[in-house]
């Protein structure tokens, strides 16, 4: 877990944004829940989950409704020379900034976008606007505090099914199966959870066969 | 001496690069650099770290001299102080060079 000071010429202090609090935090619950390897797909997972909880603090500290919610990363980080209003965005991944010195946002929003890298041990913080994409339109979807039923189908899929080295679609199917055991079969949430993921490019639903074999429990 | 500095990752991932030529650098700043490097020894170490620490830098830094090119990849929790030193020293070049 590593906050920074930040460097005062990009970034400001890291400890004053509590959504940047509650994604190190949560980078904790994952290490010891799931395990997930800090690389390429099962990296980006490990970030998106961060991202994911993260938000979510943000959004019950402000009780703001999904709808209401802003779904960015890290806003307020960068110092005035920076054009940029956060790191990320969940609801529009590789729209946080774009700047003159430092690039434009990297992040894909769907599959056909996926960005294959060494770098960041293997687009780690790139890839996860992919699945960061998926929980918004669920939690758009769904309507209501994010935290109550998107974030509860997260939150069990992590403790439960998630694996160290699960990749996008198996966690997918496991978010689906998940769905299905809180709200039943066929309920508008797990039916809400596949389109959420096909939004991406990411088809679940087909089988679960790939989140059974990925279970743990 | 040619320098290909990389540092990605970190909460952010903003990442930073450039391509530095120790004899374009005015004579104490390259004197510093080649300093730093003399003093971390980059490459009396694993080429590739197996430490993978959430939201840490990842650094990737090739040194390319009479002698031939080496290719330095680390993070910035295994890398010890000398060597943090000399990335804090890429890291200041890198940022003068955006900025310029």
């Amino acid at each position: 877990m590593v906050y920074g000071d930040g460097d005062g010429q990009i970034f400001q202090r890291f400890t004053k944004i509590i959504d940047v609090i509650g994604h190190e935090l949560t980078h904790g619950v994952t290490q010891y829940e799931a395990g997930l390897v800090y690389q390429d797909q099962p990296g980006a997972l490990n970030e998106h989950f961060s991202d994911v909880f993260g938000s979510l603090v943000k959004q019950y500290a402000k009780t703001q409704k999904a709808k209401q919610a802003d779904w960015l990363i890290g806003e307020g980080i960068f110092t005035p020379n920076v054009h940029g209003t956060a790191l990320r965005s969940m609801k529009a991944p590789g729209t946080a900034y774009n700047d003159p010195v430092i690039g434009k946002d990297p992040q894909p929003a769907h599959m056909k976008d996926f960005v294959n890298t060494t770098s960041d041990f293997g687009g780690v913080h790139i890839n996860s606007g992919i699945p960061n994409k998926a929980f918004y339109e669920l939690a758009i979807a769904l309507g209501g505090n994010a935290w109550e039923k998107a974030g509860k189908i997260w939150y069990r899929t992590l403790l439960d099914k998630v694996q160290p080295n699960t990749q996008f679609t198996q966690c997918a199917a496991m978010t689906y199966e998940v769905a299905g055991t809180l709200y039943g079969t066929g309920s508008t949430e797990q039916k809400a959870v596949k389109a959420s993921w096909a939004v991406v490019g990411i088809a679940v639903g087909t089988t679960l066969a790939a989140a059974t074999a990925g279970g743990r429990r | 001496m040619r320098i290909s500095f990389e540092r990605t990752g970190g909460f952010g991932n903003v990442p930073l690069r450039a391509e530095i030529d120790t004899e374009q650098l005015p004579p104490d700043r390259k004197q510093e650099l080649e300093r730093l490097i003399e003093q971390a020894r980059p490459f009396d170490q694993p080429r590739q770290s197996a430490t993978a620490t959430p939201d840490d830098y990842q650094y990737e830094v090739k040194i390319e001299d009479s002698s031939g090119a080496k290719t330095i990849r680390t993070t910035d929790s295994a890398a010890k102080d000398e060597l943090k030193l000399l990335f804090d020293g890429l890291g200041e070049e890198a940022l003068r060079k955006l900025r310029s």
